[in-house]
Parts: structure tokens; C-alpha cells; sequence
């Protein structure tokens, strides 16, 4: 073969070796077909195959994508807090979904400082299902900033409370009211091989929902955590005493004895489940995951007051607007993705709504999405027994500090603080003064 | 010089898209990174560029301290171990007559293993409260040895590591059994005939023949260790607080945590050098002890 052809010869293999390296990049944004089709993507947590309500919604969306031939819709299921990484990447590299489930409070306020998130007043204005009437306004404000809304609220987190009945009737203990009949039962539980509780901490989960209830016993802790964001306070007597007496329930045994390895929300409730723990601290996410026989046995009661308690602990637990949904505002502007976008989020607010509503797996924050659910008909028999105790007792949410807290550094280094003090690696002081200087670095 | 300038064309055909795409992917984002790590940065808004101030505050910040403890002192561990057992494993699989296969299959198992199954298995076994260590200890009297192993800041750390060094003996063991197997038959056969025992074979034939593939596996397990993530991330979150954290998993919290990506390329870059020094000073020592 000739020198030239020879040359020749390999500049088409090269071109052939790139065109197959680009062509797949090339081609990934277009529809297939030729039809003109709007790529929509919602990043979800309802991962296919994991549980009925997860199925349904999975379901619920397959038919939005089919009664809107003209858009497709790409879900990006990401479970669990994973989706503050993934949607922190996506805006990183200019990328991020055009909806996507969040949580209400400071963790928005970075996507909104930068000007990323809707005005929801724009969603409301052209929504078919749902109306901003329907929900409180307190509910609203956890989404407010400046006077905007910007994230559609979904939930409210239904925390309990509760004991094992049948461990407590087999040796004969009374449920303790205060903290005095309260501390000295972890002894009595260790002599029995019987675990206290599945308040653990990993990750600050379940820790700093705990915590949160001990500081709200106090007329002053109400305010300091409704507060925290703007005062950035840390040293003020109620989280003082409210990880003296976290401390105090480690010392006790009131805690697992490896609280790490049974924190974290799944492992704290499998824990529980198994049968040999006394009292347990959980909120709706997980009642799916107790089995029939533990729901059985599990009986609601309000935590043991503390000795300066000032609240009536029989009325409150924490429990705020939990999720909520965020839509792009450069998406929702775009004329060829709006009613898409505005036909999702009614499907999502108000059909998955209903639907997991109805389960149990939540209560939504829509009061009249939740008229049409039938309390006697809920499938989560651990939901109905903690609705029917919430309005037996009238329970209302107490305010969350994670909630409150500016930013995300703060809320991790809270929620790592709380680690400590759990493990007992750290003094109740320790902790305080940690949090406290991750909020002096924050002004 | 002849060859290069015959072939240009299918050199330049060949290594040209491969030169491209490493130094974009490679060279470029190491680049960047650096960029970064001299930057205060959100991963949202414009990075602003404030010098050397991440490594400065790096270095005073006490958690940054306890990683760097945590890390050096995992490597430590970690060669030790890899190295000196996956030297005996290896040793005792290639004398093995019987079974070669069988073994060197059983030993290799856990390396194909995911690392958040193991991490997931070690959870279970280690817990406290529930976990079959503790039951064993207290089945056999040893109460004053059981421990809250996943929480006690004095044994967490030692708890995290041991899974990250069981599951990877495995590869060293094969890598450093290939190694034994290229050694020529005769010579371990002739030092046989003089009298040698295997210990002798071992120390003075096997592990001077193998100071080559040793180094392979010190900087395998140096750059593993230096991004070790997986175990301490799921068993313990690197907690409490840090005390279970390696660089990867500090790196992990800074970028996604605490949306500081320009600490976190401070980070990678110090994984970054400490990487090539801890590589280039088990060379150096090789070379002097090959020569």
C-alpha cells in the first residue's frame, strides 16, 4: 500500500474511532424518534420494588408521563439524604432537575440566595388540584424567604413516643412519668437483659429529634429554637440543659449501649422491633417498617417530664413541615416545560399525596387533602394509633432546631455534636461549645 | 528516532485521542482541583479566590488533626498486616501441594465482596447490643473484654479499620503468590538440597525476589488507605464526630456537608501528595535494598 493511502487510511480510522466516541454524547439530549418531546426531570425518593406506597407513586407518575404525550419524564431516584449531594453537583455543573424533593427550612436557603428556586406563588397561581388556602400558613412560612414561598411543603413529621407494654406488664413496671421515675429504669432494664431504648445516634438521627423535644419542655427553648437562625445562639439555657439531661440518659443506660450501631433511623427501628427494647422514639417514616406483632405491643405515651420541665410533655413532640418539593425557576419560565411542570406537581402534591396519605406513610400538610382521608381506613396501623393519640391528647408539632439552623454546615456539625455527646465522647459542655463555634464561624 | 518518525501518523492516530482524554480527565481536573483548593467555594455561587487560606485553616483545625492521626495510623496498620500476612498466605498457598486452587479462591472471596455488604456484615457483628462478638465474649466469661465497639471513641477507630484490612488481604495474597510463582522452581529446589528450611527459603529467597511486587501492594494499600471511604462512612459516619474518619471520608463531609468544596480540594490534594511521597519513599527504600 502506497504511503499516502496508508495515511489516509488511518485519518478514517481515527475519524471513525472519535465519531463512535461522540455520537452517544452528542445524541443523550434528544428525544427518540424525531418527535418533539420535553425532557422533564424529577428527582424523587420513591424507589420502585422497596414498598407498596413507593409502587404506587412510581405508578402515579408513569401515568402523568402518559396523559402528557409530549413530555418525558426522566425520574432521578435518589433515597435519603443523598439528595442534598446529588442536587448540590447538579447546580454545581448547571444540571440540576427541574423538580425535585427536598426538606423545608435552612436547608433551601443556599438554592434560594442564588436565585435557583421558583417563586411557588407562579405554580399556585396556575395549579388545577391544589390552592395555598389548603395549607396553614405557619406550614408555608418553613418554606418563606424574604416573603417568597419558594418549595411546595409535603409533610409533617408524626414523631411517637412509646413503650414495649409487654415487657413493662411481664415484670410489672408502671410507664414513668417524670424524670425521676425515668433515669433510674435503665438499671432496672440492664438486670433484666432488656435494652432501655432505640434512641440512638448516627448521623444525629434520632438524637437530635430528642434532643430538640427536651429543649421545647421549656417555654424558653419554644423560642430559642423558633430563633436559632437569627440570634445563632447556642449557649442559651435550654440546649444547655437539654444535653445535661441527654447526658444524664447515657449515664443511666437510658440509650443503647453501641448507640452508632443502632442510630440512624432504619437500624434504631429494627432495633426496636426485634422485641427486647423497652421504649422506643421514631416518627412516620419508619412505622412502615415496625412488624404487625411489635405494633402491636407498642404503646404511645408522652415522654417523662423533665424535674424543670415547664411544658406539658402530653401535648407536643417534634414534628414540622418535614419535606417539600423545589422547582427550578429557569425550568418553570421555560413556555415549553411550565404545564408539564405544573401538571407534575399536582400529581405529585395531591395524587401521590393522597395515596401515601391514605397508607399512612405520611400526613400531609394539606388540610383538605387529608379530610378526604378516612382515619379508620389508613393501612399503617402504627399511624392510626399515633393520629389517634395526637388528637385524643391534641399534640401539636414543637419547632425543630435542625430545621432552623441557616445552612448546612451547621446542620452537620449539630448533628455530629450530637454523635458525641451520644457516645459520651464529649461533655454536655463540650458539645454546646462546639456547636457554638460553628455558629461564631457562621457570622 | 527512525521508528517514531515512520509510524507518526498511526502514533499520532492511536496515542493522540488517549493523550487528549487523560490530560482532560486526568491532568486537567488535578489542575482544577488545585484551583479550587485555593478558593472559598459552595459549589453554587463563584468561587473567590483566597490563597493558600483552606491549607492554613486546614492545618490549625483539631478534626483535620485526628484524621490526619487516623490515617497515618490505618496505613501503619494496614501494611503491617496486608503485607506481612498476605506474605505468609501467600508463602504457606504456594507450598501447598493440596488444595492450591481451592485456597487461593477462599482467601481472594472477600475482595469480590462489595465494600458496603462488609461494611454492612462488620455493623452487625461489632454492634454492642445485638452483635454475636459481645455474646461470644460474655458466653465465655470475658465480660471485662466486651466493648460498645461502634461508639467508644478509644476502639472505634481500631473497629472501622478491621474490615478494611481483612477484606483486601485477599488481593495481596494473590498478587504476591503470582509474584512466588514466577520464581524459578530451581532455585528454591537447590536451596532445598543445601538444606534450607522453608522458613530460610522464605526469608532469604522468597522475600528478596519479591521486594518488586511488595512495593506494588505498599502503594496499593498507601493510595487505598489515603481514599478510604466506604467502611467508615456506613459503619459509623466517621464518627463520633471524627474519630472514625479517614481523609476520604473528611474530604466527603467538607464537600457535601458543609458545602465547602474549596476544603475539600485542599483535601484531595493533600491525599494527592501524600500519596506520591509515601510512594516515592517505599521506591527509594526498595531501590536501596534491591542494590
Amino acid at each position: 500500500m502506497k504511503e499516502r493511502h496508508k495515511k489516509w487510511l488511518l485519518i478514517g480510522t481515527a475519524a471513525l474511532l472519535m465519531t463512535a466516541v461522540l455520537l452517544p454524547v452528542a445524541a443523550g439530549g434528544q428525544g427518540g424518534g424525531g418527535a418533539k418531546v420535553v425532557e422533564i426531570r424529577f428527582g424523587h425518593m420513591w424507589t420502585e420494588g422497596q414498598s407498596e406506597a413507593d409502587d404506587r407513586a412510581v405508578a402515579i407518575l408513569k401515568q402523568v408521563e402518559a396523559d402528557n404525550p409530549g413530555m418525558k419524564l426522566i425520574q432521578e431516584v435518589v433515597p435519603g439524604d443523598e439528595m442534598r449531594n446529588k442536587i448540590r453537583v447538579d447546580v454545581a455543573a448547571n444540571n440540576a432537575p427541574d423538580m425535585w424533593q427536598f426538606w423545608a427550612g435552612g436547608v433551601l436557603a443556599d438554592y434560594v440566595q442564588k436565585g435557583i428556586l421558583l417563586d411557588m406563588s407562579k405554580y399556585l397561581a396556575l395549579s388545577k388540584k391544589v390552592k395555598k388556602s389548603d395549607i396553614p400558613q405557619g406550614t408555608w412560612d418553613s418554606c418563606t424567604f424574604d416573603g417568597v414561598v419558594r418549595a411546595y411543603p409535603r409533610n409533617i413529621s408524626v414523631g411517637i413516643f412509646a413503650a414495649n407494654s409487654e415487657i413493662f406488664k411481664k415484670y410489672g413496671w408502671a410507664y414513668p412519668k417524670t424524670w425521676a421515675e425515668f433515669l433510674p429504669m435503665g438499671k432496672k432494664f440492664d438486670a433484666q437483659g432488656v435494652a432501655s431504648s432505640n434512641i440512638g445516634s448516627k448521623g444525629g438521627n434520632p438524637s437530635h429529634f430528642w434532643y430538640g423535644d427536651l429543649v421545647c419542655q421549656y417555654e424558653a427553648g419554644v423560642t430559642a429554637t423558633d430563633t436559632i437562625g437569627e440570634t445563632l445562639d447556642f449557649t442559651q439555657r435550654p440546649f444547655v440543659k437539654a444535653a445535661e439531661y441527654c447526658d444524664q440518659m447515657r449515664a443511666a443506660g437510658l440509650f443503647p449501649k453501641d448507640v452508632m450501631a443502632n442510630g440512624d433511623w432504619n437500624p434504631s427501628i429494627a432495633f426496636y422491633d426485634q422485641g427486647n427494647v423497652a421504649f422506643c422514639y421514631t416518627f412516620a417514616w419508619c412505622f412502615n417498617l415496625m412488624s404487625p406483632s411489635i405494633i402491636e405491643k407498642t404503646e404511645i405515651i408522652p415522654i417523662p417530664r423533665l424535674p424543670d420541665g415547664e411544658r406539658d410533655t402530653r401535648t407536643f413532640i417534634q414534628g414540622t413541615t418535614n419535606d417539600a418539593y423545589c422547582i427550578q425557576g429557569k425550568s418553570f419560565d421555560d413556555p415549553a416545560k411550565q404545564a408539564y411542570l405544573v401538571a407534575l406537581l399536582d400529581a405529585v402534591a395531591w395524587d401521590i399525596g393522597l395515596m401515601e396519605a391514605q397508607l399512612g406513610t405520611i400526613v400531609s400538610v394539606n388540610n383538605r387533602l387529608m379530610k378526604e382521608v378516612d382515619l379508620e381506613e389508613i393501612e399503617d396501623k402504627m399511624m392510626v394509633k399515633a393520629l389517634k393519640y395526637r388528637i385524643a391528647n391534641n399534640v401539636s408539632g414543637s419547632p425543630m432546631i435542625w430545621q432552623e439552623l441557616p445552612n448546612n454546615k451547621l446542620q452537620f456539625d449539630y448533628q455530629a455534636a450530637l454523635d458525641e455527646l451520644w457516645a459520651g465522647a464529649i461533655t454536655p459542655q463540650e458539645c454546646i461549645d462546639k456547636i457554638q463555634k460553628s455558629m461564631n464561624e457562621f457570622k | 528516532m527512525h521508528i517514531l518518525r515512520k509510524y507518526k501518523w498511526a502514533i499520532l492516530v492511536f496515542i493522540g485521542p488517549v493523550f487528549v482524554l487523560y490530560t482532560y480527565f486526568i491532568i486537567a481536573s488535578v489542575g482544577a482541583t488545585f484551583y479550587y483548593s485555593l478558593t472559598r467555594w459552595d459549589a453554587i455561587s463563584k468561587p473567590l479566590f483566597v490563597g493558600f487560606a483552606n491549607y492554613a485553616e486546614a492545618f490549625q483545625s483539631e478534626d483535620f488533626a485526628i484524621v490526619m492521626r487516623n490515617t497515618l495510623l490505618g496505613l501503619i496498620f494496614s501494611l503491617l498486616f496486608q503485607v506481612s500476612l498476605g506474605l505468609i498466605f501467600a508463602y504457606l498457598i504456594f507450598r501447598t501441594s493440596r488444595g492450591f486452587r481451592l485456597y487461593r479462591a477462599l482467601v481472594f472471596m472477600p475482595v469480590v465482596l462489595s465494600q458496603a455488604a462488609v461494611a454492612m456484615m462488620f455493623t452487625i457483628f461489632f454492634n454492642a447490643d445485638i452483635g454475636p462478638i459481645n455474646n461470644v465474649l460474655r458466653i465465655l466469661g470475658l465480660y471485662v473484654l466486651t466493648r460498645n465497639w461502634l461508639s467508644d471513641k478509644n476502639v472505634v477507630f481500631y473497629t472501622v479499620l478491621t474490615p478494611m484490612i481483612y477484606q483486601y488481604i485477599g488481593l495481596y495474597v494473590v498478587i504476591l503468590l503470582a509474584g512466588m510463582q514466577s520464581i524459578p522452581e530451581d532455585i528454591i529446589e537447590s536451596a532445598h538440597i543445601d538444606g534450607a528450611s522453608s522458613f530460610r527459603v522464605f526469608f532469604n529467597i522468597v522475600i528478596p525476589m519479591q521486594l518488586d511486587i511488595i512495593l506494588i501492594c505498599i502503594i496499593m494499600i498507601t493510595t487505598g488507605l489515603l481514599k478510604a471511604f466506604e467502611h467508615s462512612y456506613i459503619m459509623t459516619w466517621g464518627g463520633p464526630g471524627v474519630r472514625s474518619a479517614f481523609l476520604g471520608v473528611y474530604m466527603y463531609f467538607k464537600a457535601f456537608m458543609h458545602a465547602n468544596f474549596g476544603r475539600a480540594s485542599t483535601i484531595a490534594i493533600v491525599i494527592l501528595i501524600a500519596a506520591l511521597v509515601i510512594s516515592t519513599f517505599f521506591r527509594w527504600i526498595v531501590r536501596k535494598l534491591n542494590y
